[in-house]
């Protein structure tokens, strides 16, 4: 319970140091912001790592899950890390740049996730036949 | 991770922002951007290893590079 408050209050406290500092530079306005998302992040990794074991654990047992869960992961580490630069990009103000990072992510993830596409079609053969 | 970073660069971002008013009072432009300048390169060291550690921590998470 104290986990989930401390990471509500560092939200907060960040969002009014930003408010301070906009005034007078905008520029520490955004490292602020840059700095309270990365402490948010610290915070909920431990918690991530865990459930990413049990996800892993799950996805080995079953048959057809092998290769996914190494595909899975990295398909939601390249879109947290996006979202997450693609935030501070549009708190910086240029939301057109923010609209490309986030493109850029979404062809990765197509490409990373080409082999179960492959996967698929090879079920369905099987399939049919 | 504590978030008395946050107060650091809040603290240094007043200050900054104090020093320029009062160098910009006495008519020494040049030397306010500067002092804007110093400010910004000490807090972007303060951020840069957070933000490689951020990274480090990341790759090891989602086995990503």
């Amino acid at each position: 319970m104290t986990q989930i408050a401390q990471i509500c209050l560092t939200g907060i406290i960040t969002a009014l140091c930003v408010l301070i500092l906009k005034q007078d530079n905008p520029t520490f306005a955004i490292l602020a912001t840059i700095v309270g998302s990365v402490l948010l992040l610290f915070m909920i990794i431990d918690v991530a790592t865990d459930i990413f074991h049990t996800v892993d654990d799950f996805l080995q047992s079953s048959s057809i899950g092998g290769g996914l869960s190494f595909i899975l992961l990295k398909i939601l580490g390249i879109s947290y890390l996006t979202d997450f630069s693609a935030g501070i990009i549009e708190d910086a103000g240029s939301k057109s740049l923010a609209d490309k990072v986030i493109l850029a992510g979404k062809f990765i993830i197509l490409g990373v996730s080409i082999p179960v596409f492959k996967m698929l079609i090879d079920v369905i053969t099987n399939l049919l036949q | 991770m504590n978030i008395d970073i946050i107060f650091k660069i809040a603290a240094v971002g007043l200050i900054t922002a104090i020093v320029n008013q009062i160098l910009k009072k006495a008519e020494k432009e040049e030397i306010a951007t500067l002092t804007t300048l110093a400010g910004l390169v000490i807090v972007l060291l303060l951020i840069v290893d957070m933000i490689a550690q951020l990274f480090n921590s990341l790759k090891t998470l989602f086995g990503l590079f």
